[in-house]
């Protein structure tokens, strides 16, 4: 398998929980799937659109109060 | 006289043979026979006649060639090859898309197809006049080939990126039909397509709860 349409995967994927994130409807849904912990296993793959992603989805949850465990 | 005679014949025969397999001589005599003629409407006429003559031709490499001179004129010259598109590819490409065996000419379709979307014209003549419902009507998960399926997931992506395309991906139940994309049984290209559309989809207030009960987040996550 090429690793990085892997990858691509990973972008669309933390894209589309991003999307989640700024609802505020899913945001407890995400918390109550474990998007917490989802956070370090990320941090290992060296993609900064990934990255881009997954601090926004950071954001979204410190917007909504939420800022970590 | 033998000699001469078979001489003759192979020539003819090499020549034929480089013709029918070569674009560059069925390209050559559309650009010949469009320069001779005056008039834009005139162009626009012997064109449209050369291709659809090539569409209905016995010679399947006439067809390719007519696909793929759409498939270019689309993507480079979408604006002048209209008169093009409303007779060749409604009227005979569309049906071709869905119903061919012949791969190449069937993804050259598709690329036609995705083109056209990307036009805020066709895209509204592809939803309001049956296209959208008639292609995913015709779609079977079970028997579909993978790459013609890659195809069909760009497309699928493509569609959820519009708004405007939010009527036909709820009537279609485009939303399940991607959601089965991304199923770790189809290809990495096919399951990062579908997600891709899902994460488009999110943007809609009225997929939102769809989503939602479709365990979407558990799928992505």
């Amino acid at each position: 398998m090429d690793p990085q349409l892997d990858i691509s995967i990973k972008r669309f994927s933390t894209l589309a929980l991003v999307h989640f994130a700024l609802s505020r409807e899913s945001i407890q849904i995400l918390l109550d799937k474990g998007i917490m912990d989802l956070f370090n296993a990320l941090s290992s793959i060296d993609n900064a659109q990934i990255h881009t992603n997954v601090s926004w989805v950071f954001l979204a949850l410190c917007n909504n109060g939420i800022t970590g465990k | 006289m033998c000699h001469l005679v078979k001489a003759l014949n192979d020539t003819v025969i090499h020549y034929k043979t480089i013709y029918f397999e070569n674009d560059f001589y069925r390209l050559q005599r559309l650009l010949t026979m469009l320069k001779i003629e005056n008039t834009v409407e005139m162009k626009n006429r012997t064109g449209l006649e050369f291709l659809n003559n090539l569409f209905h031709s016995p010679f399947k490499e006439d067809r390719r060639f007519m696909l793929r001179y759409l498939s270019t004129e689309t993507r480079d010259r979408l604006d002048e090859s209209r008169h093009l598109v409303d007779v060749l590819f409604f009227d005979k490409t569309f049906k071709l898309m869905l119903t061919s065996s012949d791969e190449q000419n069937t993804m050259q379709a598709y690329d036609i197809m995705c083109n056209l979307i990307m036009d805020n014209d066709y895209r509204a003549r592809i939803r309001d006049q049956g296209y959208t419902r008639q292609m995913y009507e015709s779609y079977n998960l079970e028997k579909i080939e993978e790459r013609r399926l890659e195809k069909v997931s760009f497309m699928t992506t493509l569609i959820a990126f519009h708004s405007d395309m939010l009527p036909r991906i709820v009537e279609c139940k485009l939303l399940s039909f991607i959601i089965k994309l991304a199923d770790p049984k189809y290809s990495v290209a096919i399951r990062s397509n579908a997600v891709l559309a899902i994460s488009m989809l999110t943007y809609h207030e009225t997929l939102f709860h769809e989503l939602i009960s479709n365990n979407v987040i558990d799928m992505i996550m």
